[in-house]
């Protein structure tokens, strides 16, 4: 059984949801708000959060920050989004919600892209295998293959591909690519990213004619296809 | 055939039409009293009018005695004296209608949705007018926030209405899962999509009818790089071509309608195959194209109506999520509500594409 907290200030939807996702093998527990939902984070093991991003008190955004933040940062979040709203000022790109999903949802598709988060997100411990663009990295064993060749990296570029890789098909901005590689500490700029990027593209033979592996988004960051694109 | 909400509108304004006199002064009290305090106004005018005529023509009749006293002809004093009251008159007209010429201008604006238009300091020797333009200022400034306040209330309105669809969304899953008939839960979730997909219409056709833009500096690349990533398409097909890629638009209604072109890619293209966003002449262009079987050439002409629903290959098939016609309708009204523009066509190698131009920041 997977343990899922939902936090939203609809206490009528979690019941209802938690009635679906009860007969699909899933435990919903619902926190009303922003507050409670931290507290019971804490206190609590949770295999995923499904966040709302309007709420009364302190909004999803915020609540997403505070999770990032705080220990056990990692847990996989569905951000529960409205669309056309007013107050819709969703920063995901930076925040790095590992989904989204439009209310009012289908709570099969959401049923699905929980699955899909959790699958992404399980294999961290048994050595994590990631896949994209013609890539497949070992994180465990720190190992890179293209093509099905070995190829060596950098601690600091496999660090770079890799969070590149976990949210492949979605931009990474420059500034958070750092963050996500978990080399904030290290005092590399913007600027060094890029050239780092550029030894990436070499190494991984994306240096001829446009980038396949690596591509660049002017002025935001980089971002890299889930399938290879045909040369 | 235009949404029920604009009928309404239509009927309210007819309405008025009936009761002989200005909706504005119904809710603007100042301007009613400006009306009546119309006489004074009128008054000062005329005698403003009277006095300068009156020392127009007396300083060009003394003008005229004083050249025939100094052994000009009669005639030619004459011809002096009618052009010098010519000038005159003239310049009292343009003087007394140039405070107007502003008050009409304000007006104009106002009328164009700018409801940031104040009158501007009207001079000297317009004082009577300054009631008016005061009037004016303040009707401009309760029709803002009557607007805003009704922006509000419709958004809080909408978010209501959301909240048991999203109620009634699970339960057409929980039916499924419970073994209720397929089709007709198919046709009820349809029908909450429509509703859905009509309270989205309502927000953004709030802003467009009044054109009560909330312009802001917005990256489009960004909010390209948003809508990829909210709607799951794979960013890696988003191709910015400019370092500047910045416009001065409505958050909400841009973001609709990015998300309507993306949306139309996936449910009638197949995907996204490029998104590019490029900054021209003063614009930033979005081109969304991709690799479906394009728009039929009978549709190409309607596509941007409202209402309008292809009749290409899957128009038939019901669609998974409510399918109105009005993604392309709002993709256009955002282009023009922005002074800028929309356009469809078939590409040279088959499929779609769909380009929304805006204003440059
Ligand atoms: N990318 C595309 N490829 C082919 N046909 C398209 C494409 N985009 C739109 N169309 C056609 O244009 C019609 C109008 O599109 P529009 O987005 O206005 O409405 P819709 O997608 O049918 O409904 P809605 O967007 O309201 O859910 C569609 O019904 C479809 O036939
Ligand atoms: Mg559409």
């Amino acid at each position: 059984m997977l343990r899922v907290l939902l936090i939203d200030d609809d206490a009528r939807l979690a019941e209802l949801l938690g009635g679906y996702l009860g007969q699909n093998d899933v435990t919903l527990v619902h926190a009303r708000d922003g507050v409670a939902g931290l507290r019971a984070l804490a206190g609590d093991a949770f295999d995923a959060v499904l966040l709302d991003v309007m709420m009364p008190g302190i909004d999803g955004l915020e609540v997403l920050r505070r999770i990032r933040a705080g220990a056990g940062g990692r847990v996989p979040v569905i951000m529960l989004t409205a669309r056309g709203d007013e107050a819709d000022r969703v920063v995901g790109l930076e925040l790095g919600a590992d989904d989204y999903v439009a209310k009012p949802f289908s709570s099969r598709e959401l049923l699905a892209r929980l699955r899909a988060v959790l699958r992404r997100a399980a294999p961290e411990v048994a050595g994590e295998r990631l896949a994209a663009a013609g890539v497949v990295v070992d994180v465990g064993a720190r190992a890179c293959l293209v093509d099905g060749a070995q190829v060596e990296l950098t601690g600091l570029e496999l660090d770079i591909l890799v969070a590149l890789m976990r949210r492949a098909g979605r931009v990474v901005p420059r500034a958070a690519l750092l963050a996500e590689a978990g080399r904030d500490d290290v005092a590399v700029g913007e600027r060094t990213v890029d050239v780092h990027i550029s030894r990436l593209r070499k190494k991984l033979g994306d240096d001829v004619g446009p980038p396949r592996r690596i591509r660049t988004v002017r002025g935001i960051g980089y971002v890299m296809p889930k399938e290879a694109a045909e040369p | 055939m235009s949404p029920p909400w604009r009928r309404h509108r239509h009927r309210r304004r007819h309405h008025h039409g009936h009761h002989g006199h200005a909706p504005w002064a119904h809710h603007h009290p100042e301007l009613a009293h400006a009306m009546r305090a119309g006489w004074f106004v009128q008054w000062r005018l005329r005698r403003r009018i009277f006095f300068g005529f009156a020392v127009a023509i007396g300083v060009s009749a003394g003008v005229a005695l004083l050249l025939h006293h100094h052994g000009v002809s009669p005639g030619w004093a004459l011809t002096a004296m009618i052009m010098m009251l010519w000038a005159t008159s003239g310049m009292l007209a343009w003087r007394l209608t140039l405070p107007l010429t502003e008050l009409a201008r304000v007006a104009r604006e106002l009328g164009d949705g700018n409801l940031d238009a104040r009158v501007r300091p009207l001079g000297h020797g317009a004082r009577e007018l300054d009631a008016i333009a005061g009037a004016i200022d303040d009707m401009a400034r309760r029709i803002s926030r009557q607007l805003r306040d009704q922006r509000e209330l419709l958004a809080a309105v909408s978010h209501e209405i959301r909240t048991p669809l999203g109620h009634l969304r699970v339960l057409c899953d929980t039916a499924r899962d419970a073994g209720a008939p397929g089709p007709l839960v198919d046709d009820l979730e349809r029908e909450v999509l429509e509703i859905d997909a009509l309270i989205d219409q309502l927000l953004a056709s709030s802003r467009l009818d009044f054109g009560a833009l909330e312009r802001r500096d917005l990256d489009v690349a960004l909010e390209a790089a948003r809508a990829l990533e909210r709607l799951g398409v794979d960013a890696s097909v988003l191709d910015v071509e400019s370092d500047d890629c910045r416009v001065s638009a409505d958050a909400t209604l841009l973001r609709s309608a990015l998300a309507n072109l993306v949306r139309n890619a996936v449910e009638h293209g197949g995907g996204v195959s490029r998104l590019a966003v490029r900054r021209g002449a003063g614009e930033v262009e979005v081109d969304v194209d991709d690799a479906g079987p394009g728009f039929v050439a009978d549709d190409l002409p309607h596509v941007f109506e409202s209402f309008y629903r292809g009749s290409g290959a899957g128009a038939g098939d019901k669609p998974a999520r409510g399918s109105l016609g009005l993604g392309l309708a709002l993709v256009d009204r955002v282009a023009r509500a922005h002074g800028s523009r929309a356009a469809a066509a078939n590409r040279d190698g088959g499929g779609a594409w769909v380009s929304l131009v805006l204003p440059a920041a």
